[in-house]
C-alpha cells in the first residue's frame, strides 16, 4: 500500500489577495446570483471536469458579508497583491520542513467550477519544494509546499442554486503535500500528528475547527489511487486508509470474479432499455413523481452479476452504490435499483418487476 | 519578458515559449515571463500544474526536452443558416470578450469569426445567424477618430447586407465614447446597434462576457428598436442586462460587471439572461424603413478639460495656440470654473481672459458639469453669466465625454455657426429634457 497525505492549514493572517480579515461573517451583507461557464484553462484545454459541471447548468448564490468579504471576493475587483504576512509565515512553514524556498513565487489558477470560488478558479503558487518530515519509519519526502486561497463555505442549496458565503474566500492556507512514502494507517496518522505539530509550533496558524483539512490518497497494488478529501478528524486518519484499502481489495475481488464468470474481458453490451411505459400507472412514488416531471425509466440487463450488487465494499456501502454513485456524477442518473435488492422497497409491484424482467430477457 | 541575458541564454539553446526544459534540476514548459517579477527568474510548469520560478545563474544548466506544449484549438461548431433566425453581425474591435488568453505567449486570440464565437458561446446559434466580423483590433483607451469611422462604415455594410441588428464587442474603458459617437454618425438608423463587452476577463468562469453577449445579440435579433446602445450587467447578478441609449451611458466604475449606468434617465430595456425576454422601460423609437446614411466627418482639434482648483494658465493656453477648433470643459457644480483672482494671485483672472480669447478666436467651448449627474445652468450664479457672456455655451447637461464626441462631430460635418446652433440641440438624445425624482439616483433602474 502507498499513501500520501495532504494538509491544508489555514494562516492566521488577513486574506491572501484583498485587504479582507479572515474572520467569519457577521450582521449584514448582499446576496449575488452567478452562473458559470467552462472556459479553457492554462494550456487551452477545456477541462473536462469543468465542462461537465457547466453542462449541469448550476447556479450559485453567494452571500458577501460586508465585514468579512469585499468586490475581490464577489469578483467584481482585480486581486490586490498577495499579503506578505501570510508568505512569511508559509517560509517560516518551508524552512521548518526542510524544504528549498522558491526563488520568485507564481501565482497560477487551478480550476474549480463547483461554485466554492466566484471566479471559477482558486489562485496557488508553490513556495517551497523537496522538503522532509522524519518519521519513525523512515523519512518521508514533502516535494511541494504551497500557498493558495481558501474556497468558500457551501450554506446548503435555496432555489435550485448551491449557496455559499464568501467570509471564508481568500483566506490564506498553506499546502503541504507528501510523496506516497507512507505504508500504512498506522504511518499516516504518525505523519499527520507531526505535521500538524510543526504548524502549530509557528503560533501563525488558525486553530478550531475547519482550520485544518487533510486529503488523503491511498493506492493498493493492482487498485487505483483514490483520493479521500476533506478528512478533519486527525484520530480518523489511520482508519480511513485502513477503509479506503479494503474497498480497494473487495472492488479487486467482484473484478476477479466478474473475469471469471465472463471467461476473461467483462462486456455485457451496456445495452439501455426504456421501461418507462411499464411504470405508467405504478404505485412507486419514486417512479410516478419522475415520469410526472417528465424523467424517463430505463433499464439495462447485466448477466452474470447476479448477488455481486450486494457484496459489501466498506461499511454500510455495497457495489451497488458504488456504481449507484458512478452513474449520478457521470450520467445526471437520479439513482440505480438493481434485481439483487427487495424492490417492493421502492414500492414496485411483482407484476411490474416481472415486466421489466421480460423487457430486459433476465434469466 | 525575460532580461535579455535570459532570453540569449534560452535562445542560445534553441528554447522558445512552449518548450520543455530542465532547469536546476527541475523539468516542465518553460511559460511566457508576466510583466510583473523579476526577469532573471525563469518561469515554468512542472508536470503537477504549478508554476515554479527559478532565479537564473550566470552558467546555469539549461536543457531542452523533447515534449513542447502546443495550445489546443478550440473545437469549432458547424454552423447551420436558419432562415427563420435574423441575421446579426458581430462585428469585433479588440476588447477582451469572446478572447481567450494564449498562455504560452501571454496573448490574448480574439475570437471573432462566426464560428469562434458560436463556439465560446453556442446559445448564439439559438437566437440568430451569427455573422462575425473583425473591424479592427486596438484596447480602447487607443481608439482614435479614424477607428470610430471604421467602426461606422462596418456598421452600414452590415445594415445594407441586411443584418437585423448589429453587435459590436468593444472595451470597456471608452465604449461610453464610442455609444455617443455612433449615435451621432449613424443617421436614420432603422435597426439596434448594440455594443458591449465585459468586465472581468474572459478566460474565468465567472465572465460576464457570455452573458453581455447572449443579452445584447438577442435585443440585436429581436427588439423592436432603432438606435445605437449599450448592453452590459444591470446588476452583479448573472440574470439580466440593461440596454443603455449610447449618448447617456457612462462607466462608472473600475472593475464591477455593473459597471455602466444610465445617467439622468432609466435605461431603455432590460434582457433577461435565463428565458431572453426584452421589457422596454420606457418610450423609445421603433425599427423603420429608413435610409441610412453616414456622417463621418470627424474633427479632431476638440479638446476636454477638467478645471479643478490651483490649476494653471498654460494648460487652457494651449488651445488657442494650438488652434483648437472645440473645446469641452468638465466644470464644477452647475459650469463653473476658476476665473476670479484676489490678492493672492491673479492665476484664475488669467484663466478666465484666455477662455474667453479662445472663444472669441472662433473655438466652440462648452461647459458640461464633472459632478456627472444633473444639469448645467449657467444663469444662476454670477460666474456662470459672465462665462456665457464670454462665449461658453451651455453644454445643457449633455455628460462631458458626449459633449467631446458631439462637438467632434458637429464641427466634422457643419459650418461652424450650425454647429454652434446645434451644441443646444438635441441630436441623439443626448440631451434629457427633465429629469425625474428618483429616491436613488444611482441605482439605474
Amino acid at each position: 500500500m502507498k499513501v500520501g497525505i495532504e494538509i491544508h492549514q489555514r494562516l492566521d493572517a488577513g486574506k491572501l489577495f484583498c485587504n479582507c480579515p479572515s474572520v467569519p461573517a457577521e450582521g449584514d451583507g448582499a446576496s449575488i446570483y452567478r452562473r458559470q461557464r467552462a472556459v479553457a484553462g492554462e494550456l487551452g484545454k477545456i477541462d473536462a471536469a469543468a465542462a461537465q459541471e457547466f453542462v449541469r447548468k448550476r447556479q450559485f448564490l453567494y452571500e458577501a458579508p460586508m465585514n468579512a468579504s469585499c468586490l475581490v471576493e464577489s469578483d467584481d475587483e482585480p486581486p490586490h497583491d498577495m499579503n506578505p504576512t501570510a508568505i512569511d509565515i508559509a517560509v517560516e512553514i518551508c524552512l521548518l520542513l526542510e524544504a528549498k524556498v522558491v526563488d520568485e513565487v507564481q501565482v497560477m489558477r487551478k480550476t474549480v467550477i463547483d461554485g466554492s470560488n466566484t471566479g471559477g478558479f482558486q489562485r496557488t503558487s508553490i513556495v517551497g519544494l523537496d522538503g522532509k518530515l522524519r518519521t519513525s519509519r523512515g523519512e518521508v519526502g514533502i516535494p511541494v509546499i504551497c500557498i493558495e486561497e481558501e474556497s468558500s463555505g457551501i450554506l446548503g442549496e435555496e432555489g435550485g442554486a448551491a449557496k455559499f458565503c464568501l467570509d471564508r474566500l481568500g483566506m490564506p492556507l498553506i499546502e503541504i503535500a507528501t510523496d506516497p512514502t507512507i505504508v500504512d494507517g498506522e504511518h499516516a496518522q504518525e505523519v499527520a500528528e507531526k505535521l500538524g505539530g510543526i504548524l502549530r509550533t509557528t503560533g501563525k496558524v488558525q486553530r478550531g475547527i475547519g482550520t485544518i483539512r487533510q486529503d488523503l490518497n491511498v493506492s493498493t497494488e493492482g487498485g487505483a489511487r483514490v483520493e479521500i478529501k476533506g478528512a478533519q478528524e486527525l484520530k480518523l486518519i489511520g482508519k480511513m486508509v485502513e477503509n479506503e484499502a479494503r474497498r480497494q481489495k473487495t472492488l479487486m475481488g467482484i473484478r476477479e470474479e466478474l473475469e471469471k464468470r465472463f471467461g476473461g474481458k467483462v462486456d455485457f453490451g451496456y445495452q439501455a432499455v426504456d421501461l418507462t411505459t411499464i411504470f405508467e400507472n405504478t404505485g412507486s412514488k419514486l417512479f410516478k413523481g419522475a415520469i410526472g416531471k417528465g424523467h424517463r425509466i430505463f433499464g439495462m440487463r447485466m448477466p452474470k452479476f447476479k448477488g455481486l450488487l450486494g457484496t459489501e465494499v466498506g461499511e454500510g456501502r455495497r457495489f451497488g452504490t458504488e456504481l449507484s454513485d458512478y452513474a449520478k456524477m457521470n450520467a445526471g442518473v437520479a439513482g440505480i435499483m438493481h434485481s439483487d435488492e427487495d424492490l417492493s422497497k421502492y414500492g414496485i409491484s411483482e407484476k411490474e418487476a416481472r415486466e421489466a424482467e421480460m423487457k430486459l430477457s433476465l434469466e | 519578458m525575460y532580461s535579455h541575458k535570459v532570453s540569449e541564454r534560452l535562445k542560445g539553446f534553441g528554447i522558445t515559449v512552449g518548450d520543455r526544459i530542465r532547469v536546476s534540476g527541475k523539468e516542465g514548459s518553460l511559460m511566457p515571463k508576466p510583466e510583473t517579477g523579476d526577469p532573471d527568474c525563469i518561469v515554468i510548469k512542472l508536470d503537477n500544474g504549478y508554476n515554479v520560478g527559478i532565479h537564473y545563474e550566470e552558467g546555469m544548466a539549461i536543457e531542452k526536452l523533447e515534449g513542447r506544449v502546443e495550445l489546443e484549438k478550440l473545437a469549432q461548431k458547424e454552423i447551420k443558416f436558419d432562415d427563420r433566425k435574423p441575421v446579426v453581425a458581430i462585428l469585433s474591435t479588440g476588447g477582451t470578450i469572446a478572447s481567450r488568453v494564449d498562455y504560452r505567449t501571454g496573448g490574448v486570440i480574439p475570437a471573432f469569426s462566426a464560428a469562434d464565437l458560436v463556439s465560446a458561446v453556442p446559445e448564439l446559434a439559438n437566437i440568430a445567424n451569427i455573422k462575425g466580423k473583425s473591424v479592427m483590433n486596438v484596447f480602447s483607451e487607443n481608439i482614435r477618430p479614424e477607428h470610430y469611422k471604421y467602426m461606422a462604415g462596418a456598421v452600414a455594410s452590415e445594415i445594407a447586407e441586411g443584418a437585423a441588428g448589429v453587435v459590436i464587442l468593444h472595451g470597456t474603458d471608452t465604449m461610453h465614447y464610442t455609444s455617443s459617437m455612433l449615435s451621432f454618425m449613424l443617421r436614420d438608423l432603422p435597426v439596434p446597434v448594440v455594443i458591449l463587452g465585459a468586465q472581468r476577463s474572459s478566460d474565468r468562469g465567472s465572465s460576464d462576457a457570455a452573458m453581455n453577449l447572449i443579452c445584447g445579440v438577442n435585443f440585436a435579433a429581436h427588439a423592436d428598436y432603432s438606435g445605437v446602445v449599450v448592453c452590459m450587467h444591470g446588476t452583479l447578478d448573472d440574470k439580466f442586462c440593461h440596454i443603455h441609449s449610447g449618448t447617456r451611458v457612462r462607466k462608472m466604475h473600475t472593475s464591477r460587471r455593473d459597471a455602466f449606468k444610465s445617467i439622468d434617465m432609466k435605461p431603455i430595456a432590460r434582457v433577461d439572461y435565463e428565458g431572453g425576454k426584452i421589457d422596454f422601460i420606457g418610450e423609445h423609437p421603433k425599427r423603420g424603413h429608413l435610409e441610412l446614411s453616414v456622417a463621418s466627418g470627424l474633427e479632431s482639434k476638440v479638446g476636454l478639460l477638467k478645471v479643478y482648483p490651483g490649476m494653471r494658465l498654460e494648460q487652457v493656453a494651449l488651445f488657442r495656440e494650438k488652434g483648437y477648433n472645440g473645446l469641452v470643459i468638465e466644470g464644477t457644480g452647475l459650469g463653473h470654473m476658476p476665473m476670479k483672482g484676489d490678492e493672492s494671485s491673479d492665476e484664475n483672472d488669467r484663466i478666465f481672459n484666455e477662455i474667453r480669447g479662445l472663444a472669441e478666436s472662433g473655438c466652440l467651448v462648452v461647459m458640461t458639469s464633472q459632478c456627472i449627474y444633473g444639469n448645467v445652468n449657467m444663469n444662476v450664479y454670477g460666474p456662470g453669466r459672465d462665462l456665457q457672456k464670454a462665449g461658453v455655451i451651455s453644454g445643457q447637461g449633455m455628460l462631458p465625454e458626449v459633449a467631446y464626441t458631439k462637438l467632434m462631430w458637429l464641427l466634422g460635418n457643419y459650418e461652424k455657426e450650425k454647429a454652434k446652433a446645434m451644441v443646444s440641440q438635441n441630436v441623439a438624445g443626448e440631451i434629457v429634457e427633465r429629469r425625474e425624482v428618483a429616491p436613488d439616483f444611482e441605482k439605474g433602474e
